[in-house]
C-alpha cells in the first residue's frame, strides 16, 4: 500500500529531523525557536483536525493556550502544586471551558464558534489583564517552577526540546489514530455531507464539540510547557492574533493532513522570527508582521487552499516512484 | 400479524413551509418485511415526506412511529440509530473517502468505542475496527462492489454511487430503509440491476419504502403502493389496483405517464 | 445609582449603540448576500473613521466633504477587496471564504497601523462642544449627530431595497440566488453591491463614532464583535433586528458598566462579549426573529 508506506516515510523523516537538529547545532537561538515550533505545532494539530474535519473555525486558541499557561502559573505559584499535576488540572479546566463555550454553538447550522471563540478570547486577554495580583496583571507572573523529570530539572531550551518534539510525534501518531477510525469516518463524513451524516446515526454536534474539546486540551498542554519553560507568564502572547496566526499556521500547512500544521507552524514561526530579526535591523518592518501574515493567509485560500502538505513535488514523487496520491 | 404494531406508522402527518404545505393529513402504515412503494408526480411530497420521517424536517402536526414508537420530535441522528436508513435522490455520498470508507460509515451506530481509546488504538478499537470492516465488506459483497471497495468514491459513475448509498444504508443493519428514486439516472440496465438487488433486499426480510419514478420498477418490486398528489395520500393499495384507479391516472395526466 | 446618572448611561448607550447598529447592518447585508460572515467588518468602520479624520482635521475639508469622501473611499475599498479575495472563491466552501475575511481584516487593520499609526486620533465634534441638559443628564450635540444620521442610513438601506431595481434584485439574491440569476440578475454584481452598501455604511458609524470614542487603528475586533452581536440579537439576516439588537448591545453595555462595581470599569469590553456569549447561548436564533424555516 503505497499510501501506508509514505505515512511511514512521513514519520522516519520527522523523527530523522528531530533527533538530527541537536546533534547539528547547539546554537541556543535556534533551540529556542525549535521549541517555539513545537509548542505551535502541539495547537495547531489539534486546530487542523477541527478546521478540516469538523469544518469549524476557533479564533480562541491562543485563549485556551493562555488558560493553560495561566493554569499551570497560578497553581505552580499561588498553591506550590507539583507542575505536572498543575498541567494536568489545567488542561482538565480549559476542557470543562472549551465543553460550555463549545455546546451551544456547535449545535447551530452554521460558523457562530468563529464569533464566540473571537469573543471569548477577548474575555480571557482581559481577565488576565485586569486579575491583578492573583495573574499578576498586565506585568505578569514570574517565579513558574520549571518541569522535573525525577532529579532532572528540565531548565534549558535543549530539555525543552527533548520534551516537546517527541510530543508532537506522539500527537500525529494518536491522530492518525483518530482518522483511520470510526470516530474519524464520522468526522470526515460531517466534512462532507452533513445530511448524509447524520443520516448515518452521527451525532455530528457532539463529533465537532469531541473536537473542538480535544484541540484546547491540546492549546492548554502547550501552554503549561510554555509557562514551565521560560518561568513566566503574561498577557501578551495569548491575543487574539496569536489565534489568527494558529489559524494561518494551519491553512498555509494544510489543515485535513497529519503533517500540515506542524510544516505550517515551522513556516510561520521562521517567517515571525525572520521579521523580528530584519526588524532589528530596520524598526519599520516589524509593522509589517501582521500584514504579512494576512497575505499569507490570503493567497493561501487563493493558491493553494490544500495547504503546503498537499503541494505536488513531482521530482519528489518521481524519486521516491510514488507519483499518485494515495 | 395484526396485533404487532407495523414497522412505519404515519399518523395525520403535515408539514407545512410558510404558507406552502408539501405534506398535508397523511396517515399510513408499512407493515413488517413489506416493500412498500410510495408515487405521485413531482411535487407530491413524496421526498418531504421521507424528510420527515428520517427527522431532517420537523413536522407541523402529525406523529411518525417506528415500531410503535413516537419519533416525530427525535433528531435525525437519533432516529437514523434507531434503524431508519435512507438514501437521497441527490445523491450524498462521502466524496473524500473510499467505497469502503462510505459503507463502513454506515456502521456507525454498530460502533461504541469513545475518543480517548481510539486515540490510543486499544485492543477494543482494533476489534471493532475490525468488525465493522468484515460486516461493511459483506454488505459490498451483497451489493456487488466488493472489487471496487478501494476506489475513492467519488472516482464512480453515478450508476455505481446509488449502490454505494444503497450499500451505506445497509451497512447500518437498519430495520426501515427508506429508498429515494434509486433508479434516477440509471441506464436500462443499471435498472434492472437494482431491481434484482431490491428484489433480494426484501427477501432479508427488510422493510423498504420505496419512492420511484419508473412504475415498471414498483409495479414489479412492491407488495403495496401508496399514491401522493400535492401532499395528500390518494390511495393505498396493491399495485395492480393502483394502476387501473382512475384518480391516479387524473393525477398523472399532464405530469406523465404511469408507464 | 441615580435617575440623571441612569439617564446619562441610556443616552451614551444609544448613541454607540446606534454606531453598532449600522455594523450590525453591515453583517447582515453581507450574510444574506453570500451566507459569509465578515470577519473585516470592524475593519471597514474604522478606516471610516481613520480617513474622516484624516479628511476633517488634517486637510480640514468641510465635514460633508469629508464624511462623504470617507463613506466612498471605504466602499471602494470594499468593492476591491471583492474582487480580488471573495469572487475567486465564489465556488469553495462558505468556510474559506470567512477565513479569507479574516486575513483581509488582518491586512487592513495591519494597513491602518502603518499609516495611521498607534495613537487614538481625536475627531472634533460636527458641531462644537455644546451639550444640552435634560433630566439632569448631558446630552452632547455629537450624541443627536450619530442617532440622527444613523437613522437617516437606515430609512436609506430601507427605501433602496424597497423602491430601487438594484435594492429588489439584491433582495432576491438574498432570498434564492438561483432563480435571482435565472430571472437575468448578475448575482456577482449583486454581492459587489452588497459589499459596497455594507462598508459604506460601517464606514458611516466609524466617522459619525470617531469625536465620541477617538479613531484608532486597532478598534476593529470590538467594534466588530459588537456589530456581530446586535445582527445575532436581531436574528442573524434580519435587518431590522440588526438596527434594533445593535442598539440593544449599546444600552446593555453602558448600563452594565453603570452598574457594575467600582474597579471594575477595565471589564467594559469583556461584559459586551458576554453579552454575545449569552445570546449565542441562550437564544442564538434572536429576541427578535422567528425561527428560520429550514432547509436543505
Amino acid at each position: 500500500m503505497p499510501h501506508r508506506r509514505r505515512e511511514l516515510l512521513g514519520f522516519i523523516v520527522a523523527g530523522a529531523v528531530i533527533v538530527a537538529l541537536p546533534l547539528a547545532t547547539r546554537n541556543p537561538y535556534l533551540l529556542n525557536v525549535a521549541v517555539f515550533i513545537g509548542l505551535h505545532s502541539m495547537i495547531a494539530i489539534g486546530l487542523g483536525l477541527l478546521l478540516g474535519f469538523a469544518g469549524q473555525i476557533s479564533l480562541g486558541h491562543a485563549a485556551f493556550y493562555g488558560l493553560g499557561a495561566y493554569a499551570t502559573g497560578i497553581l505552580t505559584v499561588h498553591y506550590h502544586i507539583n507542575p505536572w499535576l498543575a498541567l494536568v488540572i489545567g488542561a482538565a479546566v480549559t476542557a470543562v471551558v472549551a465543553f460550555l463555550v463549545g455546546r451551544p454553538t456547535l449545535r447551530l447550522h452554521g460558523h457562530y464558534l468563529a464569533m464566540a471563540t473571537l469573543g471569548f478570547g477577548i474575555i480571557v486577554r482581559i481577565l488576565f489583564n485586569e486579575g491583578g495580583e492573583f495573574t499578576g496583571g498586565p506585568s505578569g507572573l514570574p517565579g513558574i517552577p520549571h518541569l522535573a523529570l525525577g532529579p532532572l530539572v528540565l531548565r534549558s531550551d535543549l530539555h525543552m526540546y527533548s520534551l516537546i518534539w517527541p510530543l508532537v510525534l506522539v500527537q500525529v501518531v494518536l491522530s492518525r489514530h483518530l482518522l483511520r477510525s470510526r470516530l474519524g469516518r464520522a468526522l470526515r463524513a460531517i466534512h462532507d455531507s452533513e445530511i448524509a451524516a447524520r443520516s448515518c446515526a452521527i451525532d455530528t454536534g457532539r463529533h465537532k464539540l469531541m473536537i473542538f474539546v480535544l484541540s484546547a486540551i491540546y492549546a492548554s498542554v502547550a501552554g503549561s510547557l510554555f509557562a514551565h519553560s521560560i518561568s513566566f507568564v503574561n498577557p501578551n502572547p495569548f491575543s487574539f492574533m496569536v489565534s489568527v496566526e494558529l489559524v494561518v499556521m494551519v491553512i498555509v500547512g494544510g489543515a485535513a493532513t497529519l503533517w500540515g500544521p506542524v510544516i505550517g507552524a515551522a513556516v510561520l514561526t521562521i517567517v515571525h522570527q525572520i521579521i523580528v530579526q530584519l526588524g532589528g535591523l530596520y524598526e519599520p518592518i516589524k509593522d509589517l508582521d501582521v500584514v504579512i501574515f494576512g497575505l499569507i493567509l490570503v493567497l493561501m485560500l487563493l493558491y493553494q487552499p490544500q495547504g503546503l502538505a498537499r503541494l505536488r513535488l513531482p521530482r519528489l514523487g518521481r524519486l521516491t516512484g510514488e507519483g499518485d496520491d494515495g | 400479524m395484526a396485533e404487532t404494531a407495523p414497522r412505519l406508522a404515519v399518523r395525520n402527518l403535515t408539514k407545512a413551509f410558510g404558507g406552502l404545505t408539501a405534506v398535508s393529513d397523511v396517515s399510513l402504515s408499512v407493515a413488517e418485511g413489506l416493500i412498500f412503494g410510495l408515487i405521485g408526480p413531482n411535487g407530491a411530497g413524496k421526498t418531504t415526506l421521507f424528510n420527515v420521517v428520517s427527522g431532517l424536517y420537523r413536522a407541523t402536526s402529525g406523529h411518525v412511529l417506528l415500531g410503535g414508537r413516537d419519533i416525530t420530535a427525535l433528531p435525525q441522528h437519533s432516529i437514523a440509530s434507531l434503524g431508519v436508513a435512507r438514501t437521497f435522490q441527490n445523491l450524498q455520498i462521502f466524496a473524500s473517502m473510499t467505497v469502503l470508507d462510505n459503507v463502513m460509515t454506515g456502521a456507525h451506530r454498530h460502533g461504541h468505542c469513545g475518543l480517548l481509546p481510539t486515540l490510543l488504538r486499544l485492543p477494543a478499537v482494533r476489534v471493532e475496527e475490525r468488525r465493522l470492516r468484515e460486516a461493511a465488506l459483506e454488505v459490498l459483497d451483497f451489493v456487488g462492489l466488493a472489487d471496487l471497495r478501494d476506489e475513492p468514491a467519488a472516482n464512480l459513475p453515478p450508476g455505481k454511487q446509488r449502490l454505494v448509498e444503497i450499500a451505506r444504508a445497509l451497512a447500518g443493519k437498519p430495520s426501515l430503509l427508506l429508498l429515494d428514486e434509486p433508479a434516477a439516472g440509471l441506464t436500462t440496465h443499471e435498472t434492472e440491476v437494482l431491481g434484482e438487488l431490491i428484489g433480494r433486499i426484501a427477501a432479508t426480510g427488510l422493510t423498504t419504502v420505496l419512492i420511484e419514478h419508473d412504475m415498471s420498477l414498483v409495479m414489479d418490486v412492491c407488495q403495496r403502493v401508496a399514491v401522493l398528489d400535492q401532499g395528500k395520500l390518494l390511495t393505498v393499495d396493491v399495485p395492480s389496483a393502483v394502476q387501473a384507479d382512475q384518480r391516479v391516472i387524473a393525477a398523472y395526466l399532464g405530469e406523465e405517464e404511469p408507464a | 445609582m441615580t435617575a440623571s446618572a441612569l439617564l446619562q448611561f441610556l443616552l451614551t448607550g444609544i448613541t454607540v449603540g446606534s454606531a453598532y447598529a449600522l455594523v450590525a447592518l453591515g453583517f447582515t447585508l453581507i450574510y444574506n448576500a453570500t451566507g459569509i460572515i465578515n470577519f473585516a467588518q470592524g475593519e471597514f468602520v474604522v478606516l471610516g473613521g481613520l480617513l474622516f479624520f484624516t479628511f476633517a482635521e488634517v486637510l480640514h475639508w468641510p465635514l460633508a466633504v469629508a464624511l462623504a469622501a470617507a463613506v466612498i473611499i471605504v466602499a471602494l475599498i470594499a468593492v476591491i477587496v471583492e474582487r480580488l479575495a471573495i469572487r475567486p472563491l465564489m465556488d469553495h466552501p462558505v468556510l474559506s471564504r470567512i477565513i479569507i475575511t479574516i486575513g483581509l481584516s488582518v491586512i487592513l487593520r495591519g494597513s491602518a497601523k502603518l499609516i495611521w499609526g498607534v495613537d487614538a486620533h481625536s475627531v472634533r465634534p460636527f458641531s462644537g462642544d455644546a451639550s444640552l441638559m435634560i433630566g439632569g443628564a448631558a446630552l452632547q450635540v455629537q450624541y443627536l449627530w450619530v442617532m440622527g444620521l444613523t437613522a437617516l442610513a437606515v430609512i436609506a438601506v430601507r427605501l433602496f431595497f424597497d423602491k430601487t431595481i438594484t435594492g429588489k434584485a439584491m433582495q432576491a439574491c438574498a432570498i434564492n440566488a438561483e432563480a435571482a440569476r435565472l430571472v437575468g440578475i448578475s448575482v456577482p454584481r449583486m454581492v459587489q453591491a452588497s459589499f459596497a452598501l455594507s462598508a459604506g455604511i460601517s464606514a458611516l458609524a466609524g466617522a459619525v463614532i470617531a469625536p465620541v470614542t477617538f479613531a484608532s487603528y486597532d478598534a476593529g475586533i470590538v467594534l466588530g464583535v459588537k456589530g456581530f452581536c446586535g445582527a445575532i440579537i436581531g436574528g442573524l439576516g434580519n435587518g431590522l433586528g440588526a438596527v434594533l439588537g445593535g442598539v440593544l448591545v449599546g444600552v446593555l453595555e453602558n448600563l452594565g458598566v453603570g452598574l457594575a462595581p467600582t474597579g471594575f470599569a477595565g471589564l467594559q469590553d469583556a461584559f459586551a462579549f458576554l453579552i454575545l456569549l449569552l445570546v449565542l447561548f441562550l437564544r442564538p436564533q434572536g429576541l427578535l426573529s422567528r425561527q428560520r424555516t429550514e432547509g436543505v
